[in-house]
């Protein structure tokens, strides 16, 4: 059981890396009026992002409803950042519409900025909880 | 909504509409009634806010009163998420968890501002 916690540890920079190079890429496809990419990527980013800091606590969401969790759980702790959970839900708004092409081009701008936040924020908490 | 005679109106009274429908397993119709409570919350922000919203979208309603508010997102991530119940309602893509935690979020941004 330590074993496995450490070994998810471990895996933790790994995620957070990948979540900070898939924000990288969908900001730059962001500035070039790539959105449907971008909103791809930032998808990537997002579950990267979630990992990295569930890792970090020695667990292994798994599926994206198990990756839910691990974000509500992240959130008890952090209570003052709610944008976490609107910018998750933006990011799933953001996958299913590559599917179903369903949000207008408002929401579908929307989502995108509480996206590129959510990101930028769960690698902040990050940050915050390897130094502690 | 069996009782047309109690057919909500305002926020507070689609969210205990959509709360029945949840609870009698009406998943679709409980999203949409989560969404109208949201909906309808924006009709409040917009008329208190000196917004009209015949003019300006939902999206532009919260955009505005965060920058009036010095808020980040806040206004929008409450649009939104409720606008996530609309869509759940045709799609069904949210998981339990993930329903759960939309619920919430609508609850406490329907109960805190209308």
């Amino acid at each position: 059981m330590q074993d496995r916690r450490h070994r998810l540890r471990q895996r933790a920079p790994i995620h957070a890396a990948a979540g900070g190079n898939y924000l990288a890429d969908a900001q730059h496809l962001l500035q070039r009026d790539r959105t449907e990419s971008a909103a791809s990527l930032l998808y990537e980013a997002a579950k990267s992002s979630i990992n990295a800091v569930a890792n970090l606590r020695g667990e292994n969401p798994g599926h994206t409803d198990n990756k839910t969790r691990a974000l509500q759980a992240i959130m008890e702790q952090h209570p003052t950042h709610e944008l976490l959970q609107d910018g998750w839900e933006a990011t799933r708004k953001l996958h299913i519409h590559c599917d179903q092409h369903h949000l207008g081009e408002e929401e579908f701008a929307d989502s995108l900025l509480l996206s590129v936040a959510f990101v930028q924020q769960m690698l902040v908490l990050f940050q915050q909880e390897t130094r502690n | 909504m069996s009782n047309l005679a109690a057919k909500p109106q305002t926020p507070r009274e689609y969210l205990a509409a959509g709360e029945a429908a949840f609870e009698n397993g009406d998943k679709a119709v409980g999203c949409i009634l989560f969404w109208k409570a949201v909906e309808s919350t924006f009709a409040g922000l917009a008329e208190s806010n000196g917004l009209d919203l015949n003019r300006n979208t939902l999206s532009q309603v919260a955009r505005a009163i965060d920058e009036k508010q010095g808020l980040e997102l806040h206004y929008l991530g409450g649009l939104s998420i409720g606008q996530s119940m609309k869509h759940n309602a045709e799609f069904d893509y949210m998981g339990p968890n993930e329903l759960e935690m939309v619920m919430n979020g609508v609850r406490k941004f329907v109960l805190k501002h209308a």
